[in-house]
């Protein structure tokens, strides 16, 4: 596979506020750490939630994250990607988890999103269309899955993916493509139509 | 470019609907590359697009309400009005035995900003105020103060401390990971005097006529619930803020020590 330039890179962290914040957190104010949490909450409980596809669980790991987050900032290196530090965390945390389950043979239940959608208003897609291809997430792979939604929906570059995942910028880059690969192939056609999208 | 590697290429981009020159070029030409590249796009477009189901339970509210509350975890605060014969009684006890389990008790009320053996009002707090000012932490001490003071055997005594012991326990892990270093420090202390000025002195207490084998299950069942607290505090040592980390530490010391005198003194039982 040739590597191509990040034409979309991620976007540019709002680095003044953020850093302030962050040293101030790290100074000891709980009320700078809350306005990361404020910033950050929703967008690792989207995420997560793919990774589970269980509500109750992705907000348990989301608060365990920042409790963890917040017991560890001093040591975030500031100038680094604070949103990539924290998603790590949240991994490191779902991964913990799976493996307790595993232990304990209690899997996740399925929770699949209904009624309650946060996010389906505002695009012009139908809603056949976002649970076949939700569905189609749903049975990739754990590591597919993660890498492609923080590329995809966080729009983390690879780089930052392979930090938060863990794992090297090829691998990251790797997972992404065969995860598209095969929503490609499982997605019928006709749910896709080529209309005018492309660049 | 074969139209294979063309569509390998245009799944693997950052982006699928930004499309590089060379593969805009050969899309231009082909199109069943131009179709693919449109549906990696449309694909891409819906995943953003991914409905996810709302937290159910709040937790984000409940961290930033804890995150930004002014005042310190621990409120000092006048006891509560609704039970003023109890405190009286706590109080009286509390005097009459000068001993190592008045100085915990009072220290442990104290601590937690309960101050009301030396300056309570001259007359009951409005019972508003004390609804307002009420804190969980703050009555769960004087609720097993009071379990002291009624106490009416060293038996009791001991079951009555190693209640304290739990609660402040269970509290402190509650708070590790919010607390300032100093309300956990402050904590601290409240559990190695219970522990230490409290229990482990009590347990000698135990009178001879105890049988052997009741003391040695008193003492054995509290000393196994130091021993959890000391793992508990000593894994939360690990996650929590550094601020809180020596708290934490001194908590499990003083447990694990704890738990061996009382074991120590169930061996010695007559």
């Amino acid at each position: 596979m040739t590597r191509e330039p990040e034409l979309s890179a991620s976007p540019p962290e709002p680095a003044g506020e953020e850093a302030e914040w962050i040293t101030a957190a790290q100074a000891g104010d709980r009320g700078a750490f809350a306005r990361l949490v404020d910033r950050y909450w929703d967008r690792l409980y989207r995420w997560l939630y793919h990774l589970t596809r269980d509500r109750h669980a992705a907000e348990d790991l989301a608060q365990e994250t920042f409790l963890r987050a917040l017991a560890a900032v001093k040591s975030f290196r500031a100038g680094t990607n604070f949103r990539a530090w924290l998603f790590r965390i949240g991994h490191n945390n779902f991964v913990n988890q799976k493996r307790t389950e595993r232990r304990t043979k209690h899997p996740l239940p399925d929770d699949t999103p209904a009624h309650e959608v946060t996010t389906a208003e505002g695009t012009a897609e139908n809603r056949e269309v976002l649970e076949v291809v939700a569905r189609a997430v749903a049975d990739l792979p754990a590591d597919f899955r993660s890498a492609l939604m923080l590329r995809v929906d966080e729009g983390l570059s690879f780089r930052d993916v392979a930090k938060v995942l863990g794992t090297t910028e090829e691998t990251a880059r790797w997972r992404v493509f065969k995860a598209r690969q095969k929503l490609m192939k499982v997605i019928p056609p006709e749910l896709l139509p080529a209309g005018e999208e492309s660049g | 470019m074969n139209c294979d590697a063309v569509q390998n290429l245009i799944l693997a981009l950052p982006d699928p609907r930004e499309l590089t020159p060379a593969l805009r070029e050969h899309a231009r030409g082909c199109a069943a590359c131009a179709a693919f590249a449109r549906r990696a796009g449309k694909l891409e477009t819906v995943l953003a697009a991914l409905p996810v189901p709302a937290a159910p339970e709040g937790k984000k509210g409940e961290l930033l309400d804890d995150l930004t509350r002014p005042e310190p975890l621990i409120m000092p605060m006048p006891a509560p009005a609704v039970r003023p014969s109890a405190a009286e009684r706590a109080a009286r006890f509390l005097r009459r035995n000068a001993g190592a389990v008045a100085g915990l008790a009072a220290a442990a009320l104290v601590a937690v900003g309960g101050v009301w053996l030396a300056t309570r009002p001259p007359k009951p707090i409005p019972e508003e105020l004390a609804k307002v000012q009420k804190h969980p932490l703050l009555d769960k001490v004087v609720a097993r103060d009071v379990q002291l003071a009624r106490a009416g055997s060293p038996t009791q005594k001991l079951e009555a401390l190693g209640g304290m012991a739990e609660e402040l326990a269970g509290e402190a892990r509650g708070m590790a990971r919010l607390a300032p270093g100093a309300e956990m420090r402050q904590m601290a202390g409240w559990y190695e005097k219970v522990v230490r000025d409290g229990l482990v002195p009590q347990s000698a207490k135990l009178p001879p006529h105890v049988p052997a084998a009741t003391k040695a299950e008193l003492l054995n069942g509290i000393a196994s619930k130091l021993d959890a607290d000391a793992e508990a505090a000593d894994k939360l040592s690990g996650e929590a803020p550094q601020d809180a980390q020596p708290a934490l530490k001194r908590m499990a010391d003083a447990a694990r020590d704890g738990g061996k005198k009382l074991r120590d003194a169930a061996r010695g039982g007559n």
